[in-house]
C-alpha cells in the first residue's frame, strides 16, 4: 500500500533485476518466472519494476491502451477509425504492472458485460477486465502455481493468440492482449503445469543471501524504508532515474543491435545439443541476447551476452531439468556438463548417499529412478466410479459450498447461485420485461447460475512406508523406493497431492504432510533410513488420523491409502496386545470408513532372508502363509492387493489385474 | 466449544486407538462473552511466553502476529480478547467503513485520500481496537467483501460490500484453528498480511481497499500442521503447554471462579497492573525507533539464520524486529544478546526446515549461543 520499494535499492540478486530489465527492454521476450524460497524479494522486484518501466506512445481514449501506428495489433475500433484516416489522439505513458490476484474471478479477467448499460438501455455492452488493462503492459501473477486451472487457460490463450476472445453472458466480443507475463512462485508449493512453464522465456531461480554482511544489509535497508519510506526512496532517486534512463535508451537502441550469424549458431547448437524442447529457446535466447546487449549500451550481441541469454533461457526447457530438479542452474556453454553457479544443496546426491549410509538405508542416486509411470490408480474415469461407488455407501453430502468460486454455468437445478452471473444474464432483459431504471431488477428463473466452486484437493495419495529392519535385505528396500518414486512422480503427473507416513522401531510419524511439492516427498523417501521393528499398527492408525484431518478440511477429498509393506508387524499397539492381531484391527478403520487403500507387498518373492534355518519345504510354506496373511490384510483393509514385485518399470495401474483381497 | 467442522471434538476418533487428554483451563472466553466483560490480560496465570508475543505485537504491530500452538483449555482466546484491553486507542477517520489513519497519507483509502487531498476536514474519532473474529465456516465473499446485492438488483450498479478483511483494518485479526480453514482462505489471507490491501478482483467487483491488522491464529497441532507459507506469514510463534504445577492449577480455578462470580470486582483488583502494562506498551511505543541495534548483534542474528538455514530473509527481519521491541519494552535503548536470546526461538523456531526422522541437532537455542561465542558476546 503506499509507496514502493525503489528498484536500485534492492540488494544483489543481479540475475533477477536482470531479468525484469531485460523484459522492460524487449517486450517480445515472453515473461519472467521468479522462482525461490518465501522472503526473497521476489514481489518487492516485480512491483518496484514499475518505475523503471519505460514510456509508450498509446491511442489516448483507447481502453486497451492501442499503438497508434500498428495497424495490425489495434483493436477493432482503433483500426476502424485509423482506415478512415482519423487523427488518433496519443499520449505517452508508462507501461505498468497490473496484478491478477489469485482469487481473481474468470469475469474479471476476461470481461464480461457491463451491468449498468445493460439495464438501463438493454444493451449487451463489454466491459473490459484485467486482460483488457493489461495489454501492453506487464501482467502480474503472484504464486502463479497456485493460479486456478481455468485462469490459466485463459491466460495461455491469451498469450498464444495475443487477443483475448470473449464469448459469454449474452457478449461477444474480441480485443488485443498482448503483455508481458510476470510471475513468482514459491516451489514448495507446488509445480507448474508444463504448458505454462513454457510460456516463460526466463526463469530465475532466487534464494536468500549467504554472506551475513549481506544479510544485515538487507535487514537494514528494510528497515529503513519501512521506517521512512519518502527518505529512502529519495536517498535511491538519482539511481533510480539513471536507471530509467538506462532502460529508455536500452529500448531504443534494441532496434538496431545485430546478432551476428556465429551468435545464431552457437546459440542453436547449443540449444540442440542440451536437447531443448523446440525452437521456443533459440528464438527466446536471441531476443534475450539482444536485450542484454542494448542494455549494456552495445550494438552488437557477444558470446558473452548468448551465455547469458542461455543461462535463462535454458534450465526450464532443457530434457532431464524440468522444474521438477528445480536448483540446478543453467549450463555452461563450455565443455562441462553442469555449472556450479547456484547449485542446491538439496539436490546434491552425494550429500544424500552419505547421510543414508551413515544411518543404514539403502541410498539411491538421482539418476536411478527411470521409471516411467503413466498412470496411479487414481485415474479420472476411475476416480469417477470409484466415488460413485462410494456415494452408495457413505451418505451423501448436502452442503459442498466450500472451494474457490472462479466461474458460472447455466444448469436446470441451481442451488448455489451466482449472483452477479444471474444479474449479467437479466440486465439486458429489462426493458423487455417493462422495467424502468428505478424498478429494480427483474429476475426470472431462466437466468439463474450456478457457482462453479474449484475444489482446493483432488486426490490425496498416503503413502504408508515400512522402514523396519525387516525390509533392510538390500533388494526389498531398494526396490520399495523405486516403487514409492515412482508411485509420487506418478501422483505428481495426476496433479494429486501426497502424503508419506512412515513407520519403524516402536512408533509412527509423518514423514512428509499432505503436499503438492512432489520434490519434497521424493527427497524425504530418498533419505529415509530404515532399521528397528515393525509397527504396522501405529502407521496405519497414524495414516488413517492423517486422512480423517484431511477430510475435515475438505469434505470432498477422495484419500487413497498405499501400504508398503511386508506385513511382518511385530510390535502391539498397546501393551498386552498382540501384534497381528492390533495390525488387522487398525486395518479394519479403513474398511468401516469406506478409505480406499492398497496394500503393496514389498516381501512377496522379493524376500531375500536366508533360509538355511529352514529346509526349503519349510521356507516354501512360510512364504506362502505370508503371503496369504498379506492378502488377507488387504482385505481386512477394504482395498486390494499387489505385490511389489508385480509393478512393472511402465506401470499402467489400471491395466493392471489387482487381485482382490479375499477372505 | 465446537469445532470448526461441528463436531464437538470428543467423537470423531477411533475409540479404542488414540487417546486425548484435555485440560480445560477456562472456557473464560466464552464467559466473557455472555458477560460482557472482558478477564483482565494481568491475571492470565503463567504463560510468560504467550503474554510476551502478545505484548511484542501490541508495542509494534510490524512484529508481525503471533501463532499460538497447543492443545485445548491454554487460555489462548482468553489472552488474545485480554490483549485488546490493554492496547492503546486509535484515531480513526469516523465515517470510514475502514477506520482510516486520518494523517497517514499512504495508508488511507482511496476514498479518504481524495478528500485528504482536497484538504477536507475528515471527521476524527477515537476508539479502541478489537479483535475480529474470522468465523468457523467464513465464506470467501465474506471474508473478501463482495457486490452490494441490493443496490446491484435496485439499480444494477455493482458497489463493494466490504468483507471482515475490511473490518479487521488496524485491529485484531483472531483466526481460532487456523490449520483447518479452506486453503483458498488462507490464501486471501496470506494477501491482505503481506500487502496490508485486499484486492478484489471477482463477482464483478474491482475494488481494494487497506487491510492491516495483527494477526492471530490459534492450533492444535495434533489436529494437522499448516502450510509452511502461512506459518511463515507469523511473525512469532508460540507453544503453549498445559499447565503442570498444582499450585498453578489451583490458582486459576481460583481466577476463574471468581471472575465468573462478580467480574466487575475482579477486574477492579487488577486495575493497577492493567493500567501499568498499558502505559508501558504506550512508553515502549515512543522509546522503539531510539532502540540501537549495533552491526555485531546484526551478525549474530545473521548468523544464525545462516546457521539454521531460514528460508528467505523475513527471519533476520522479524528477529530484529521483535528484539528492538522488546527492549524498547524493557525500558532499554539497545539490543543486547540476551534481549536476542529472549525471542529468539518466538522468532524462528517456525521457520526452520526439519524432516522429523532426522536428528535434530539443530536447535535455535545452541545455535544461538554457537554463534554469540563466535562473535565473543556475552549473555
Amino acid at each position: 500500500m503506499g509507496a514502493s520499494y525503489p528498484f536500485a535499492g534492492i540488494v544483489d540478486q543481479t540475475a533477477m533485476k536482470r531479468a525484469l530489465l531485460v523484459n522492460a527492454v524487449n517486450p517480445d521476450v515472453n515473461g519472467v518466472l521468479l522462482r525461490g524460497e518465501r522472503g526473497t524479494a521476489k514481489s518487492t522486484a516485480v512491483r518496484a519494476l514499475t518505475e523503471v518501466l519505460p514510456k509508450i506512445e498509446a491511442v489516448a481514449d483507447c481502453p486497451y491502451g492501442c499503438p497508434p501506428d500498428d495497424r495490425d495489433r489495434m483493436c477493432s475500433e482503433c483500426r476502424e477509425r485509423h482506415d478512415a484516416g482519423a487523427d488518433l489522439p496519443i499520449e505517452r505513458r508508462r507501461m505498468r504492472v497490473v496484478d491478477l490476484p489469485l482469487n481473481a474471478s474468470e469475469d474479471r479477467v476476461v470481461g464480461s458485460i457491463d451491468l449498468r448499460e445493460a439495464v438501463q438501455s438493454g444493451e449487451a455492452r463489454f466491459e473490459p477486465g484485467i486482460l483488457a488493462e493489461a495489454n501492453r503492459n506487464v501482467l502480474y501473477v503472484d504464486e502463479v502455481n497456485l493460479l486456478d486451472d481455468h485462469i490459466v487457460d485463459v491466460l495461455l490463450d491469451a498469450a498464444a493468440m495475443g487477443e483475448n476472445i470473449v464469448e459469454r453472458e449474452g457478449v461477444s466480443f474480441r480485443h488485443p492482449a498482448e503483455f508481458v507475463l510476470v510471475g513468482t512462485m514459491n516451489p514448495e508449493e507446488g509445480g507448474l503445469r508444463p504448458q505454462l512453464l513454457d510460456r516463460f522465456d526466463i526463469v530465475v531461480d532466487v534464494t536468500a543471501s549467504d554472506d551475513p554482511a549481506e544479510r544485515v544489509e538487507i535487514a537494514e535497508r528494510r528497515e529503513a524504508f519501512d521506517a521512512d519510506s519518502e527518505a529512502f526512496r529519495a536517498a535511491y532517486a538519482d539511481e533510480q532515474r539513471a536507471l530509467r534512463e538506462r532502460v529508455r535508451a536500452a529500448r531504443e537502441r534494441i532496434e538496431r543491435v545485430q546478432m551476428p550469424e556465429e551468435r545464431q549458431h552457437e546459440a542453436s547448437y547449443e540449444a540442440l545439443r542440451q536437447r531443448a524442447h523446440g525452437m521456443r529457446a533459440d528464438i527466446a535466447v536471441s531476443r534475450i541476447a539482444r536485450a542484454i546487449a542494448a542494455l549494456d549500451g552495445e550494438d552488437e550481441v557477444t558470446e558473452a551476452h548468448v551465455a547469458e541469454a542461455q543461462y535463462f533461457a535454458f534450465p526450464h526447457r532443457v530434457e532431464g531439468v524440468a522444474e521438477m530438479t528445480f536448483g540446478e542452474a543453467a549450463l555452461s556453454t563450455g565443455s562441462d556438463e553442469e555449472s556450479d553457479e547456484g547449485d542446491d544443496d538439496e539436490s546434491d546426491p552425494e550429500g544424500d548417499d552419505s547421510a543414508d549410509q551413515r544411518g543404514g538405508g539403502i541410498p539411491i542416486a538421482e539418476g536411478e529412478e527411470s521409471y516411467t509411470v503413466d498412470r496411479t490408480a487414481i485415474d479420472p474415469e476411475k476416480d469417477r466410479t470409484m466415488r460413485s461407488a462410494l456415494a452408495r455407501r457413505t451418505p451423501s453430502r448436502v452442503d459442498v459450498r466450500s472451494g474457490r468460486y472462479v466461474r458460472s454455468r447455466i444448469q436446470e437445478e441451481v442451488d448455489d447461485v451466482a449472483i452477479d452471473a444471474t444479474l449479467r444474464a437479466a440486465a439486458p432483459n429489462q426493458r423487455l420485461r417493462g422495467r424502468e431504471d428505478s424498478d429494480g431488477l427483474a429476475i426470472e428463473s431462466r437466468d439463474l447460475r450456478q457457482k462453479l466452486r474449484e475444489r482446493t484437493a483432488r486426490a490425496l495419495v498416503v503413502f504408508v512406508v515400512d522402514a523396519s529392519g525387516s525390509v533392510m535385505s538390500g533388494r526389498q528396500m531398494m526396490e520399495t523406493k523405486r516403487g514409492l518414486l515412482s508411485l509420487i512422480e506418478d501422483a505428481y503427473r495426476a496433479r494429486n497431492r501426497v502424503a508419506v507416513v512412515v513407520f519403524r522401531g516402536e512408533s509412527a510419524f509423518t514423514l512428509v504432510e499432505p503436499t503438492r511439492n512432489h520434490r519434497q516427498a521424493r527427497e524425504a523417501v530418498s533419505r529415509l533410513t530404515v532399521g528397528g521393528n515393525t509397527p504396522l499398527a501405529h502407521g496405519l492408525v497414524e495414516a488413517y488420523r492423517l486422512v480423517e484431518r484431511e477430510k475435515r478440511r475438505d469434505q470432498d477429498l477422495y484419500p487413497l491409502v498405499v501400504v508398503l509393506s511386508d506385513g511382518q508387524s511385530n510390535v502391539e499397539y498397546r501393551e498386552g496386545g498382540d501384534a497381528k492381531a492390533d495390525a488387522f484391527r487398525a486395518a479394519a478403520l479403513f474398511d468401516e470408513d469406506d478409505i480406499p487403500s492398497v496394500f503393496v507387498d514389498t516381501g512377496h518373492k522379493i524376500d531375500t532372508t536366508p533360509d538355511e534355518i529352514w529346509t526349503e519345504r519349510k521356507a516354501r510354506r512360510m512364504k506362502r502363509k505370508r503371503h496369504e496373511r498379506n492378502r488377507d490384510f488387504a482385505a481386512a483393509m477394504g482395498g486390494e492387493y499387489l505385490p511389489l514385485i508385480d509393478l512393472p518399470r511402465d506401470v499402467d495401474l489400471e491395466a493392471l489385474d489387482l487381485e482382490e483381497g479375499t477372505a | 466449544m465446537t469445532r470448526r467442522d461441528g463436531s464437538n471434538g470428543e467423537n470423531d476418533r477411533p475409540q479404542s486407538m488414540t487417546d486425548h487428554d484435555t485440560t480445560d483451563q477456562a472456557s473464560t472466553a466464552d464467559e466473557a462473552a455472555s458477560t460482557g466483560r472482558t478477564f483482565p490480560f494481568t491475571a492470565i496465570v503463567d504463560q510468560a511466553e504467550m503474554k510476551r508475543a502478545l505484548v511484542l505485537n501490541a508495542v509494534n504491530p510490524d512484529v508481525g502476529g503471533v501463532l499460538i500452538r497447543g492443545e485445548r483449555g491454554t487460555a489462548k482466546s482468553t489472552a488474545v480478547r485480554a490483549l485488546v484491553e490493554v492496547l492503546p486507542e486509535i484515531e480513526a477517520v469516523a465515517d470510514c467503513p475502514y477506520g482510516c489513519p486520518p494523517d497517514d497519507h499512504d495508508r488511507m483509502c482511496s476514498d479518504c485520500r481524495e478528500r485528504h487531498d482536497a484538504d477536507e476536514d475528515l471527521p476524527v474519532e477515537t476508539r479502541p481496537m478489537r479483535v475480529v473474529d474470522l468465523p468457523l465456516n467464513a465464506s470467501e465473499d465474506r471474508v473478501v467483501g463482495s457486490i452490494d446485492l441490493e443496490r446491484a438488483v435496485q439499480a444494477g450498479e455493482r458497489e463493494f460490500e466490504p468483507g471482515i478483511l475490511a473490518e479487521a483494518n488496524r485491529n485484531v485479526l483472531y483466526v481460532d484453528e487456523v490449520n483447518l480453514l479452506d486453503d483458498h482462505i488462507v490464501d486471501v489471507l496470506l494477501d491482505a498480511a503481506a500487502m496490508g490491501e485486499n484486492i478484489v478482483e471477482r463477482e464483478g467487483v474491482s475494488f481494494r481497499h487497506p487491510s492491516e491488522f495483527i494477526l492471530v491464529g490459534t492450533m492444535n497441532p495434533e489436529e494437522g500442521d499448516l502450510r509452511p507459507q502461512l506459518l511463515d506469514r507469523f511473525g512469532l510463534v508460540v507453544d503453549v503447554e498445559g499447565v503442570t504445577e498444582v499450585d498453578d492449577r489451583v490458582e486459576i480455578s481460583r481466577r476463574r471462579a471468581a471472575f465468573e462470580a462478580d467480574p466487575d470486582a475482579f477486574r477492579i483488583e487488577y486495575a493497577d497492573e492493567q493500567a501499568t502494562l498499558r502505559e508501558d506498551i504506550v512508553a515502549a511505543r515512543e522509546r522503539l525507533d531510539d532502540v540501537a541495534l549495533d552491526d555485531t548483534i546484526a551478525r549474530l542474528i545473521a548468523g544464525m539464520n545462516i546457521e539454521l538455514d531460514v528460508d528467505g530473509h523475513r527471519g533476520d527481519i522479524t528477529l530484529r524486529r521483535a528484539a528492538r521491541t522488546l527492549a524498547a519494552f524493557e525500558g532499554e535503548d539497545e539490543v543486547t544478546a540476551r534481549t536476542v536470546r529472549h525471542v529468539a526461538r518466538m522468532a524462528l523456531e517456525h521457520r526452520l526446515q526439519r524432516l522429523p526422522f532426522e536428528e535434530e541437532d539443530q536447535d535455535v537455542m545452541s545455535v544461538f549461543h554457537d554463534v554469540r561465542r563466535e562473535l565473543d558476546l556475552e549473555d
